[in-house]
């Protein structure tokens, strides 16, 4: 039996080394997705794969392919030469990249690409092609407007923050709001999580949901990151962290640090301002607008009162010209009956008297007439007997003294015959 | 006796008093014994009513200031 040929394994990958020699003469361009970067003494160090097209947004990735890469220190010098800071933006997990790599063979570390150039311009039309297709999703199931119409408390008090401690927005946004100029108190608790990189989704998407269980406590969430990379953002335009800012009982208002609407995230949240510090301007502009309705209030009801005040003072001012009228008049017609009695008075008063003189005239007149001194002096004469008057001849008898009284003297005188 | 009762005098008990006396007088149920202490009284009574008439014009515009 012949004894089959025999290689050492140096042999074989030598072998194989020149094959793959042979057969790629030349760098290829490779389209892949990022799975990992690792740096080691200014190598970069990087995993590719290709994953299954996913048939909806949330299945799980398949991996088809996975290789690993390098970009060795002098090929990443001459790369960031060119590109610049676009370089480093590309060279994170997860996105999807187009390298131009030469492929290589070694006899002990197997299979490695040799990066040579990126073409930055792939990835960013990868991620605005993902960024529509999840825009398309999400519009379908209408979440775009959904947290939109929730309704935001006019006063805001407690709010969720989702941000990073160490991000400078975060500090920007602290500081913006409790140094706000009204002396507003706002409350705001701050769940921690990711603001770059690739667990950005999957932390923000717990931290929503952590607020989410306490919708009751908080008036609005607030999601905010200070400035960083464009490409940065690419976190927020996915589908997952999308539909959780969608699905928030309580409105998300976001400050990702950029032009407004450029993330999914923006245009899913109840509100999208540019900066962190917009935010918090714009949570103290809320609690401004409320204050200033009640003061607009407060103003309306002192204008009101005003109003049914001068209508009452107004009624108030024709009574009491009415009251003093009436009361004057009242007064005046006393007057009047006083005067009248004033005047009749004396004549009443006099009227009695007149009657009485009237009477004592007559009673004088009368007895002017009734006095014997009156008679005598018309000639007649009074006859008296003893000092007593006679009335009748009978009572004298023959010789009988009597005494005659005239007006002026007497005599005495005797009865000659009867 | 005439001061005494005025000064628990109330205008509308002296109003009826003077026409009480001003009609006596037109009635001539007044004698003449009775007749000065009457006017004098009448008289009193007018001052007394005029004063409170007065007093009560002068309450009414100090109300209104």
């Amino acid at each position: 039996m012949d004894q089959p040929t025999r290689y050492t394994l140096f042999e074989l990958n030598e072998y194989v080394r020149r094959i793959m020699a042979l057969n790629f003469p030349d760098a290829l361009w490779i389209s892949c997705e990022l799975a990992q970067v690792n740096e080691s003494r200014g190598h970069y160090y990087l995993s590719l794969v290709q994953k299954e097209e996913p048939e909806t947004l949330f299945a799980e990735d398949k991996i088809l392919a996975q290789s690993e890469a390098v970009i060795w220190a002098m090929d990443y010098r001459k790369l960031k030469r060119k590109l610049g800071s676009q370089f480093s933006q590309v060279l994170k997990p997860g996105l999807e990249i187009l390298i131009h790599a030469k492929v290589e063979f070694h006899e002990r570390y197997g299979l490695k690409l040799r990066v040579m150039d990126i073409d930055p311009a792939f990835t960013v039309g990868k991620l605005e092609m993902k960024k529509q297709e999840t825009l398309k999703q999400l519009k379908q199931k209408g979440l775009l407007d959904k947290n939109k119409e929730l309704e935001l408390p006019k006063v805001l008090q407690n709010i969720a923050v989702i941000s990073s401690e160490r991000a400078a927005g975060y500090q920007d946004f602290h500081q913006q709001l409790i140094g706000n100029p009204y002396g507003y108190k706002i409350g705001f608790q701050l769940f921690t999580a990711a603001m770059q990189g690739d667990q950005v989704s999957r932390e923000v998407v717990s931290r929503l949901k952590m607020i989410n269980d306490q919708s009751d406590f908080f008036d609005c969430v607030v999601i905010i990151r200070g400035g960083g990379a464009k490409l940065d953002l690419h976190a927020f335009d996915d589908a997952e962290l999308c539909t959780a800012i969608a699905n928030c009982k309580v409105p998300v208002i976001t400050g990702i640090g950029h032009d407004i609407d450029e993330t999914i995230a923006d245009l899913v949240a109840y509100q999208a301002l540019k900066t962190p510090t917009a935010v918090a301007e714009w949570l103290v502009q809320q609690n401004l607008y409320f204050e200033m309705e009640v003061l607009e209030q407060g103003r309306s009801i002192k204008d009101l009162v005003q109003i049914i005040l001068s209508e009452n003072q107004f009624e108030l001012e024709s009574l009491s010209q009415a009251l003093q009228l009436i009361a004057k008049g009242q007064i005046q017609n006393q007057d009047r009956l006083l005067n009248y009695i004033e005047e009749e008075l004396p004549r009443n008063a006099r009227s009695p008297i007149k009657n009485e003189d009237k009477s004592l005239e007559h009673l004088e007149a009368v007895l002017k007439l009734l006095n014997p001194e009156e008679v005598l002096k018309r000639g007649f004469s009074m006859t008296l007997k003893d000092g007593k008057p006679v009335k009748e001849a009978s009572e004298l008898k023959a010789e009988d003294v009597i005494e005659s009284v005239f007006a002026k003297g007497k005599i005495k005188s005797r009865v000659i015959k009867k | 006796m005439a001061k005494k009762k005025s000064e628990a005098l109330s205008y509308e008990n002296a109003m009826s008093e003077l026409q009480k006396i001003i009609s006596d007088l037109q009635a001539e149920a007044i004698g003449i014994d009775d007749l000065s202490e009457k006017v004098k009284r009448a008289a009193e009574l007018i001052s007394f009513c005029k004063n409170k008439l007065r007093s009560t014009e002068k309450d009414i515009n100090q109300f209104f200031e």
